[in-house]
């Protein structure tokens, strides 16, 4: 297996990057673009200064009482786009989030958090756990993603939503896929895709492809409901735009959440047994499980995505990114799993032969046992030829950041006729 | 009326739809099966799949793919990258595809050209010519994906493609390919005045007004592009709607309803 | 159960596609016997005329074709050179001889326009002269072109077009019917949404 020599990315990563002739991936060479200094920033920020007043006119022409939709989960990056969004650029935005229903209770504070601290409406759809779990059972076995439902109903519902409310403007923080793997350069201009968004992140399945499979056995119309997508007439005609801040913004999510910690009391977790990164994804339960599932098909999982990220920003060196690995990944089974068992009523032994068939044979191997052992993991690579070359000096050093404990009022015993509840 | 036409080109490296820039491939957007379906309901004439790969062992997969996009894509579809055997279009033309587009075989054995024109005729065969300028300021032809000068003026090579029985010139710029400044209207306009059959453009395209340039500027019969497909929703719907707007004669856009089930197609291939 | 008749000239996949998405039990063949059971006779084909011509004869197609077609009035769509080949003979190469159920030969287009190139390549608005038989339901229809000759029918027999597309000085015969016998010069299975709604009606005319 080739791993990218800057940072810690094999070569069967999805989605995949391409290394250049000096063994660097893609990802590090767009991030390097993003952070030269012929980027003019602040010229990026009055383009998008004045797109965003083309909306707020447009909405107050039309006596709108919103002029854009942000789609949240109340973590650290919808604080930011709250933030900037409110604050800086002064809109009247309708937040609308998705309830895939694996809620944690630090999720529930800070989406109470940001809705209370903004004073912006909320939109919320719910999925229920019995339909979540429905899906997350097909899901699993069809492409080894028991979270399928978070980002179709995250990217759909609030275009649902946007179409419903006549708001013909979406915005969303960081596009994933090219921040991490260089799947677009800044001068792209990207902006949100329901082509992008089938491909990546719900992994090629719409919900009619769901209820065309005659494997699928209990899923109806009606638990998909939140996924099918507007037709094209109805975008069309509403001329709706998703654009991402984060081509307008260098986007550094540590720098984010420090600011967020400090200006809103959102919140992290205090320690985690998957990762050294404490702030992304709090709101999501069975985020470990989800993390295994993706080394055991991959041989690689989130804490890699994490550690490059840190490279880039040059907050910790390559060495560093790999002892991270070490410690939070690599042949690391997460308590987390027995809860997500208990919850999707299979055993183990189903869990992993769901996913038998989706395990990338590049990363790892079957052995006569019927056991699966990993071909090759980043730890032996290194010593590679040429990371000197690609090494980046260190800015500032790495430390782990998370905010102060917040003591929930639900779990302190409290008269509750004296506890208003927000959410 | 004959109406002029938007072509979406796909280039495949190693099964993935990539960016290219000036021929260097930098970044990968995805699959081709979800870039035809999309493609193929945003209002497209045709569409162009290139397999740009250096490594032969890749071939049979791009065929795989090719017989699976085939099934998907009901307008019609080019296929190219790197033939140079009558057997291996004979097989594009059994997997689905409509015409095939040769390059570099086609320079260093011109005769190719007659010979594929006489047994699939030559509608069906596009020449493509991929141009630079030269440090004497000079266009000159170049081939093996940009990598090897040729001697050839492109518009003396177009016309002798026209004359060995080519159906088609897809025409790149690739100093101006992924540079978002437009096409080459100079190189363009030369070449279209100088040869009888259609024209494709290709090389350069950073906004909806550069199709609109090529055709009254560049008088090419159609517009291609690659990269900018992928950035907005609706990319090809809205430029042929710019085009529509700016009174060029295209079809008028509509949004073509795909056919349903889409699901055991796209596992057959990827 | 439709027939595509595959003679080693072009694309004959999409036109299978094109069907099967129309729910139909299609066969792709070459075997006279299979042709002999079918309901109906597809004849796709891109090249050159003589080489179809003479894959047709090799294969002892052409034979049991015209049976199928001419004595046991079976329905038959022709596309493209399945259109060319009703013609007497096609100057295309020199003369050839085409099926002859047609008055009329097969010419190069010759737009005497130096605007108009050749092949005729693309999208072009296509005026129906009779709404009927595989027209049926459709208002100035945009279909795919992809050839270089055309089918300038006899004067005697002018009502068979159903359809004209027209090119400079020339006057394409886009779609002609005679009885059981339906053919274009364009590709339907290649024109999305109004090609389909022709190879609907062709299964309509099947049926009656």
């Amino acid at each position: 297996m080739r791993y990218c020599l800057r940072c810690c990315y094999p070569e069967n990563c999805r989605p995949k990057v391409i290394f250049d002739e000096y063994g660097v991936c893609s990802g590090c060479r767009t991030f390097e673009q993003r952070r030269s200094e012929t980027v003019n920033w602040r010229e990026k920020q009055q383009e998008l200064s004045k797109l965003l007043e083309s909306y707020k006119e447009k909405a107050r022409k039309n006596n709108s009482p919103y002029d854009c939709i942000i789609p949240i989960s109340g973590g650290k990056d919808s604080h930011f786009q709250a933030h900037l969004i409110t604050q800086v650029y002064k809109m009247k935005p309708l937040f609308v989030a998705y309830n895939h229903s694996y809620n944690t209770a630090v999720g529930i504070r800070n989406l109470t958090n940001i809705v209370e601290k903004f004073g912006c409406d909320l939109i919320r759809y719910t999925t229920n756990p019995k339909t979540a779990r429905k899906i997350s059972r097909y899901m699993l076995k069809k492409v080894g993603d028991i979270t399928w439902h978070y980002h179709a109903g995250i990217m759909t519902f609030p275009i649902q939503t946007a179409v419903r409310y006549r708001i013909p403007l979406m915005i969303w923080g960081e596009h994933g896929e090219a921040l991490l793997h260089g799947m677009h350069n800044l001068e792209d201009k990207v902006e949100f895709t329901k082509k992008h968004r089938q491909e990546h992140l719900m992994r090629g399945f719409e919900p009619e492809d769901i209820l065309d499979d005659p494997q699928n056995k209990d899923i109806t119309r009606t638990d998909l409901a939140p996924f099918f997508y507007p037709t094209d007439d109805e975008i069309g005609s509403l001329n709706l735009r998703g654009i991402y801040l984060s081509n307008y913004y260098p986007w550094d999510e540590f720098e984010h959440t420090k600011m967020v910690i400090e200006k809103y009391d959102f919140e992290t977790f205090q320690d985690r047994q998957t990762s050294f990164n404490l702030y992304q994804k709090v709101d999501d339960f069975f985020q470990d499980t989800h993390n295994y599932l993706k080394y055991l098909k991959f041989g690689y999982g989130r804490v890699t995505d994490q550690a490059s990220i840190e490279i880039r920003n040059q907050r910790m060196t390559r060495e560093q990114g790999i002892e991270m690995i070490k410690k939070y990944e690599h042949r690391l089974r997460p308590k987390n799993l027995d809860v997500f068992l208990k919850f999707a009523e299979m055993t183990e032994k189903e869990f992993l032969d769901s996913i038998d068939h989706l395990r990338d044979t590049s990363a790892w191997q079957k052995k006569p046992t019927g056991e699966w052992d990993l071909l090759d993991w980043i730890g032996n690579h290194t010593l590679d030829k040429g990371i000197e070359d690609a090494r980046l000096p260190i800015k500032e050093k790495w430390y782990s950041l998370k905010s102060p404990k917040k003591e929930s009022s639900r779990n302190t015993s409290v008269n509750e006729d004296e506890e208003l509840i927000f959410l | 009326m004959l109406k002029h036409r938007l072509i979406p080109n796909i280039i495949l490296n190693n099964g993935n739809v990539v960016q290219s820039v000036q021929f260097k491939h930098t970044n990968v957007i995805g699959n081709a099966v979800t870039a035809v379906d999309f493609f193929n309901s945003w209002a497209v004439d045709e569409i162009i799949v290139l397999d740009v790969s250096r490594s032969t062992d890749q071939r049979s997969n791009f065929h795989r793919i090719i017989t699976g996009l085939s099934k998907r894509c009901f307008v019609p579809l080019t296929v190219g990258g790197w033939i140079t055997d009558v057997n291996e279009i004979s097989q594009f033309l059994k997997e689905g595809a409509d015409k095939v587009t040769i390059n570099t075989h086609a320079v260093r054995n011109p005769e190719i050209i007659k010979e594929l024109s006489n047994v699939f005729g030559s509608q069906c065969i596009v020449v493509s010519i991929d141009v630079k300028k030269t440090a004497s300021g000079k266009y000159k032809v170049f081939i093996n994906r940009g990598t090897e000068e040729t001697t050839l003026d492109p518009v003396d090579w177009a016309k002798q493609a026209e004359k060995l029985g080519a159906g088609e010139i897809l025409l790149t710029s690739i100093d101006h390919e992924g540079m978002r400044n437009g096409y080459d209207l100079d190189l363009i306009k030369n070449v279209v005045e100088n040869v009888s059959i259609p024209v494709i453009a290709f090389g350069g395209v950073g906004d909806w007004k550069h199709f609109v340039d090529g055709i009254n500027i560049g008088k090419a019969d159609a517009v291609s592009a690659a990269n900018i497909f992928h950035y907005t929703e609706h990319s090809t719907y809205n430029a042929k709607e710019f085009m529509h707007d700016a009174g060029v004669n295209v079809r008028m856009p509509i949004f073509y309803k795909l056919p349903t089930p889409r699901r055991p197609k796209y596992d057959e291939i990827y | 159960m439709i027939a595509i008749v595959e003679y080693g000239m072009g694309n004959i996949r999409s036109v299978y596609n094109a069907f099967t998405l129309l729910d139909q039990d299609v066969q792709i063949t070459n075997e006279p016997k299979t042709l002999e059971s079918a309901d109906a006779i597809v004849l796709p084909g891109v090249g050159a005329f003589a080489d179809g011509m003479k894959n047709l004869r090799e294969k002892g197609l052409l034979d049991t074709i015209t049976k199928e077609v001419i004595d046991k009035k079976k329905p038959y769509l022709g596309i493209c050179l399945g259109l060319e080949f009703l013609a007497e003979r096609s100057y295309e190469g020199g003369i050839t001889d085409g099926f002859g159920w047609i008055k009329g030969t097969i010419n190069r287009i010759e737009p005497q326009d130096i605007r108009l190139k050749v092949p005729h390549i693309g999208w072009d608005d296509t005026k129906i002269l009779k709404p009927v038989g595989i027209l049926k339901e459709m208002v100035l229809p945009a279909f795919y072109y992809l050839h270089s000759y055309y089918f300038k029918v006899d004067e005697s027999q002018r009502n068979v077009i159903t359809s004209i597309c027209d090119y400079g000085s020339v006057e394409i015969a886009s779609s002609i019917q005679k009885d059981n016998i339906h053919a274009v010069q364009f590709h339907p299975e290649k024109s999305q949404e109004a090609g389909i709604k022709l190879l609907k009606n062709f299964i309509d005319e099947i049926r009656r």
